[in-house]
């Protein structure tokens, strides 16, 4: 290439390239690399990324982490709107973790903000504006399961009437929703279960059937039906995907170059109905007096008062809400894709029977009803729109924020699946078997669970959450720490 | 002209940290006192308020104190506080208002009814072991009061969400029992209806 002197001498040529061009771009290169770097998040941003979205994605994350994250971010004036919200994701994290007394804490000061906080400057600005700028209660469904939470904490410990009225107050969120969905105002039937085992404990049986009776009323959109039915298509598909690159992984593991002593194959498709009654390391005998394998059985307020086990299985991570439309003026929720769709109960090795799924967070979301909000919401998109191309003024209109309220609790489940039993006091070991939405056995969501304890007197309840490879976490991080 | 200029100077500064300190101010928190039974924006749905604890509490004090069981006594009866009993779908404390009337009864009943404090049960007994042992010194009885009466109450309520709108109609009772014989000798109540709607932002 030719250089192109920066001076001639005699008549002056013009510059293409030279000095000054690299010092033009250098400059450029260094201004978008400091502002890139600028715009980069920060470790508190990263902290609590993590501990909002990602808790329910990773085997095995860093709860007093994502705990103390939330809670400095949760206590701190410059969000304080989104208090509830922080809140919310620490009971997620601190549920998770085993931390139930904090977790009762953090849901009872949550649910007071949520039913006393008002400011009406606050909420004219957000019905004219950008809805982001309220005060976060969460939709009804969030609000919801945040009773449900605090309603748990108080029956683990035994307040059964505080328990009673979370589980109440949970009942009266979801009755919020708008007309649009007035059919759905009493179909949150995790809540209903709850309230009816709390009246169980307050010896107001009459009360507890009816709660029970109202479990039994599910009521699906005619649209998720029709999900359901692709979901299920889409599924076959990619678990033939998924047997594919199992095998792989296992002839890679077992033939390869360093072959693993004892690798398991999990290439074998195995149906739900084919699982084994009895595990190879099973006890003696079984320990279960009692389980329920149909809904209504597991609803009989006798076998509810019998049963001294219960565990909560969170399935999955709950769905993803997202703005769209002219100026993301539109709020929505998606389905987020999950595997693991139910679960079946193993006591000291013998069957015993399955979870029931009481909560879809997906068909809570999708419920919650969005009239009122949808006239407000498209009313002001069309006068923006409208105002934005009047000649003069349009300028100053274009600058009028009208986005919809993106905020929401990312860490919730995407299904609450529920299961009692009556068992022989004393220490036993828990298995939880996962599948598909074809009923295809997923083992690596298998959970163990060893000398869990049930007392003579009262009931032990558990919480457990599926995630893929939770238990074989282990395994994959050690070539990390080789590395 | 110097003169003007620094002058001119001063109020252009002067100005500008008033409207600095205007600013500032407007961004600042606030904080007031508010009397007890004012309501205040921050009481809000169909909930109890500051307002009812009171209106209650004070009723019910003032009822209770009539009971001649009381006011004919010829030895103030002694009254313990049991638990107030919650069956309203809200969350609250309801022994906070047994122990509001003891404060109103205490203060102004002039004696005629006296309070039993069983929260201590434990360490008055221990208090009394060490007396009788003589490891502390002693002026009088050392065993503990019974109580006359038990004072207990009951909360109920019915609601009613459906959509934007609720209703909570509330019955607070309160009831004064004979720890002896188990008769009620006396009982009154208060009631409270409301209605509430939420904002059309949160829906």
């Amino acid at each position: 290439m030719p250089s192109v002197p920066l001076f001639a001498c005699g008549r002056r040529r013009p510059v293409r390239g030279g000095l000054p061009a690299i010092a033009a771009a250098s400059a450029v290169a260094i201004a978008v690399s400091l502002g890139l770097a600028g715009c980069g998040p920060s470790e508190e941003e990263i902290r609590l990324h993590r501990a909002m979205y990602e808790v329910r994605s990773t085997p095995n994350p860093d709860m007093r982490e994502a705990i103390g994250t939330l809670a400095v971010r949760r206590e701190s004036d410059k969000h304080k709107s989104e208090f509830v919200q922080y809140s919310m994701c620490e009971i997620t994290a601190a549920t998770m973790a085993g931390y139930y007394e904090h977790a009762d804490r953090v849901g009872k000061h949550a649910y007071l903000a949520v039913q006393r906080y008002q400011d009406a400057d606050e909420e004219t600005r957000a019905a004219w504006g950008n809805e982001a700028v309220k005060f976060f209660k969460g939709e009804p469904h969030e609000r919801a399961m945040l009773c449900f939470y605090t309603g748990l904490m108080c029956y683990r410990d035994g307040d059964y009437n505080n328990a009673r009225v979370f589980f109440a107050q949970s009942l009266r969120a979801t009755a919020s929703r708008d007309e649009d969905m007035k059919d759905h105002r009493d179909d949150f039937r995790l809540g209903h279960l709850w309230l009816g085992r709390a009246f169980l404990k307050l010896g107001q049986r009459d009360n507890a059937c009816i709660a029970f009776r109202k479990v039994m009323d599910e009521r699906p959109l005619p649209s998720e039906v029709r999900d359901f039915s692709a979901m299920k298509r889409t599924r076959t598909q990619e678990y033939k995907t998924q047997l594919t690159l199992e095998k792989k992984c296992y002839e890679q593991g077992a033939k390869g170059k360093n072959p693993v002593h004892g690798i398991v194959n999990l290439a074998d498709p195995v149906q739900r109905a084919d699982m084994p009654a009895r595990l190879p390391h099973a006890a003696d005998g079984a320990p279960t007096h009692l389980f329920a394998a149909e809904l209504s059985r597991f609803l009989d307020p006798d076998f509810q008062s019998a049963a001294n086990l219960l565990l909560v299985v969170e399935l999955g991570a709950g769905p993803t809400k997202y703005l769209h439309g002219a100026s993301d003026a539109l709020d929505d929720y998606r389905r987020t894709n999950n595997v693991a769709r139910g679960v079946d109960v193993y006591l000291d090795g013998f069957r015993a029977g399955p979870a029931f799924c009481l909560a879809d967070m997906y068909h809570q979301a999708i419920t919650r009803g969005v009239k009122t909000r949808r006239g407000r919401q498209v009313g002001k998109a069309v006068t923006k729109e409208i105002l934005r191309r009047t000649p003069w003024i349009g300028g100053v209109f274009s600058y009028w924020d009208i986005a919809a309220d993106g905020r929401y609790w990312p860490s919730l489940p995407d299904q609450v699946a529920v299961y009692a039993a009556c068992v022989e006091p004393g220490f036993h070991d828990i298995s939880l078997k996962f599948y598909d939405i074809n009923g295809a056995y997923l083992p690596r969501f298998d959970i163990n669970r060893h000398y869990i304890y049930v007392p003579e007197q009262g009931e032990q309840v558990i919480l457990l959450h599926s995630a893929e490879n939770q238990e074989n976490a282990h395994i994959l991080a050690q070539p990390l720490a080789k590395k | 002209m110097q003169r003007k200029d620094r002058l001119s100077h001063g109020i252009l500064a002067l100005a500008t940290t008033a409207l600095a300190c205007i600013l500032v101010g407007g961004c600042a928190g606030e904080t007031k006192r508010l009397d007890p039974d004012a309501l205040s924006e921050q009481e809000v749905g169909t909930g109890l308020t500051s307002q009812d604890f009171r209106s209650v509490c004070e009723r019910m004090a003032r009822s209770l104190v009539q009971v001649p069981q009381i006011q004919q006594a010829s030895t103030p009866p002694r009254v313990t506080i049991q638990s107030v009993e919650n069956r309203t779908n809200e969350y609250i404390d309801t022994d906070e208002f047994a122990h509001r009337m003891r404060t109103l009864l205490v203060k102004h009943a002039e004696g005629r009814v006296v309070f039993l404090d069983r929260s201590f049960a434990a360490e008055i007994d221990q208090e009394n072991r060490d007396k009788e042992r003589g490891r502390l010194s002693t002026s009088g009885r050392q065993e503990q009061s019974g109580a006359d009466y038990f004072l207990t109450g009951q909360f109920g309520s019915i609601d009613k969400v459906a959509g934007r709108g609720m209703t909570t109609y509330w019955r607070l009772s309160f009831r004064l029992t004979d720890a002896a014989t188990s008769v009620i000798i006396w009982e009154d109540d208060y009631e409270i209806k409301k209605s509430s709607t939420i904002s059309t932002v949160y829906q």
